[in-house]
């Protein structure tokens, strides 16, 4: 709890806020649209292009019904400012999680993985979420996008890429 | 790298997450599997792109030598632990099934591999295994929650782990018992 504090301390750093309001409200969905043409360019193949665009979809989805089955407050309830939902799992952790999936194996990684942890963190800074509630987001945002690539490589048969999990062949 | 040696080490990670959550809390517990999970994460990325490093023991330490990408075994162990101690109500079950998971899977394995009797809907495992992984989990889940719910986490896993979900093992047994946490909470069950 004590990193928690700390992180949520680092807020009143005018600088550590103007990094962190580029990820918040309207601009993260701004951000996220710009991060996710940049992921389909480097994309190693159509199977990830395709399950980057559904697990985002998907992400928006079914994140709402997991929140409310969760019915977790965020640490922000009761303030005038705070989002008005519920906050296990984050969504902004999700979707950058989904991102860094979509990435992986490419050089675009070594700056998705980054930024995403920065998304991820710039939600407890601004005092959003907490750190349980990122963590989740992290680890489901990463599973949407393999299931929903293991879901598209069975529709599209794509051989030039083997899938995570699959088997090297001999 | 010998797949026992594999085992035990996902004996390790899986106890080090309950000692952690045990010890200093699940906040604490959920860090350090992130942790792990974004350093899975780096090495794996290295890796898929041909590199070479003294790191790639770390990866054989994790994962199955026939893995593709090489080393992916260690970023969904660390998924499948993350999943179930950040998704499973309340936090006892989650230590339950982390354990079920860690313990119940590693000694099944390990035993299950010497195993002579397949079972007859996956080849790749069998009947002593399974028995191990419902013994053992039972027995494990015994320590965080009652004798009905020990029960029913270890007979669902055991089923779970015994199919052949074209997943992988690390990510879909996970996934199964969150699954049926979620139609627990939902149903008011807990």
């Amino acid at each position: 709890m004590a990193f928690q504090e700390y992180l949520v301390s680092l807020y009143a750093n005018p600088a550590v806020a103007f990094l962190v309001n580029l990820f918040q409200h309207n601009l993260f969905y701004f951000t996220l649209g710009l991060l996710a043409v940049i992921a389909l360019v480097f994309a190693k193949s159509n199977t990830k292009r395709v399950a980057l665009i559904a697990a985002i979809l998907l992400v928006a989805l079914v994140l709402p019904v997991v929140k409310n089955v969760y019915a977790e407050p965020r640490p922000c309830d009761g303030l005038p400012t705070c989002e008005p939902d519920y906050g296990f799992p984050s969504g902004h952790a999700s979707l950058a999680f989904v991102l860094v999936g979509a990435t992986l194996g490419t050089v675009a990684f070594y700056f998705f993985l980054p930024v995403a942890v920065f998304i991820a963190l710039s939600r407890v800074i601004s005092g959003v979420h907490t750190l349980s509630q990122i963590a989740g987001g992290m680890v489901f945002g990463f599973l949407i996008f393999l299931i929903c690539e293991k879901i598209v490589e069975y529709f599209m048969k794509e051989k030039e890429t083997p899938s995570f999990g699959g088997k090297r062949r001999k | 790298m010998n797949e026992d040696a594999r085992q035990i080490v996902h004996f390790l990670v899986g106890m080090a997450a309950i000692g952690l959550t045990l010890f200093f809390g699940k906040v604490d517990g959920l860090a350090f599997l992130s942790v792990l999970f974004i350093l899975g994460l780096v090495l794996l990325n290295y890796k898929m792109r041909g590199g070479k490093s003294r790191f790639d023991i770390l990866l054989k330490l994790f994962g199955r030598e026939t893995e593709n990408p090489p080393g992916f075994g260690a970023v969904t162990l660390f998924v499948g632990v993350l999943l179930l101690l950040a998704f499973i109500r309340p936090e006892q079950h989650a230590l339950a099934l982390v354990a079920i998971f860690a313990i119940g899977d590693s000694l099944a394995t390990i035993i299950g591999r010497r195993g002579t009797h397949k079972l007859p809907w996956n080849s790749n495992k069998s009947i002593e295994g399974s028995i191990t992984f419902l013994i053992s989990g039972f027995l494990v889940a015994m320590l965080f929650v009652s004798p009905k719910f020990s029960l029913a986490y270890a007979l669902l896993l055991a089923a779970a782990e015994s199919i052949d979900w074209k997943l992988d093992d690390n990510l879909a047994t996970p996934l199964i018992a969150v699954l049926f946490n979620l139609i627990l909470l939902a149903t008011g069950v807990l």
